[in-house]
């Protein structure tokens, strides 16, 4: 009887730690899916990889206020001719919500090249909402503000 | 025949109510604003999640403690929260988008501000009902 009250104990603290190890391994895969999406949306632009980040039912916001839906957020960004340079992507913290819906909150920093020769400093605070689709992280929704 | 279609309509109710919960939704969004005017700690505690990310359009973000201190303090205080438009976006079983734009005006740390604001919210629905988790503003260009 006694055994079997530390087998139960042993069995609990084994859930935790697994728990814990997913919550990592979530944290993990989000900052990695977070760096992606900055390195694809300011840099390769390449569609392919923003179908896989974005969930179905993405809502993506600008800075300036300009709401878009998954497709035309894919559009706009794989035809956007602005070259991005010194690019830096700081401060990621993920928030869990539930076990499949993370906050992520990221400072990005960047001098925006424009088609027309002008040069535009960006510093925007990002807000991230990322759910988990099929075992995937997938960027749900997105709100960038423009900051001093 | 009657009692099948009857009990499979019963179900089908069910199931459209179980989805989706927009009325309770909009209620939670006129309760959250209504409390941010009045700085009414007891509404705000049910409808912020625990977990809320609160950012302004200045870059500035309240967690929930934050946010209920800092009205304590008179750190912020909104005297109008006008939204000219208000949309949800997306709304699910557990999970809501909302778009508003808003004419935001009061003070912070003393100095007024009067701003016209996009505002994306994200909303949770909880044992406690519907919860903004998250959420963040952007001035919008005119």
């Amino acid at each position: 009887m006694r055994n079997l009250k530390y087998i139960f104990i042993l069995f609990v603290l084994l859930g935790t730690l697994k728990v814990n190890a997913q919550t990592a391994k979530d944290e993990q895969e989000i900052i990695e899916r977070t760096q992606l999406l900055s390195k694809t949306v300011f840099g390769t632009k390449d569609s392919l990889t923003l179908e896989d980040l974005f969930a179905s039912k993405a809502s993506y916001g600008h800075s300036h206020g300009n709401l878009q839906t998954r497709e035309e957020a894919i559009k706009g960004i794989s035809k956007n001719r602005s070259v991005y340079k010194d690019t830096s992507l700081r401060n990621i913290t993920v928030l869990f919500a539930s076990n499949s819906t993370a906050i992520v909150r990221c400072l990005f920093d960047a001098n925006e090249n424009k088609v027309d020769g002008t040069v535009t400093a960006l510093h925007f605070s990002m807000m991230l909402v990322w759910v988990k689709e099929k075992n995937k992280w997938k960027l749900f929704g997105r709100q960038a503000v423009s900051i001093q | 025949m009657r009692w099948v279609v009857f009990i499979s309509l019963f179900f089908t109710n069910l199931i459209a109510v179980a989805q989706v919960d927009s009325v309770g939704l909009k209620d939670a969004m006129q309760k959250l604003d209504k409390a941010l005017l009045q700085k009414d700690e007891v509404v705000l505690k049910s409808v912020l999640h625990k977990d809320v990310s609160y950012g302004h359009s200045n870059g500035w973000i309240q967690s929930k403690e934050d946010i209920l201190n800092d009205f304590k303090s008179g750190k912020l205080t909104y005297n109008k929260i006008e939204n000219n438009s208000s949309a949800i976006v997306r709304i699910d079983k557990k999970f809501a988008t909302v778009k508003t734009n808003t004419n935001a005006e009061g003070s912070v740390n003393g100095t007024a501000f009067k701003l016209t604001l996009h505002v994306m919210q994200f909303w949770i629905k909880t044992k406690k009902g519907w919860q903004l988790i998250a959420r963040q503003s952007a001035k919008l260009s005119t």
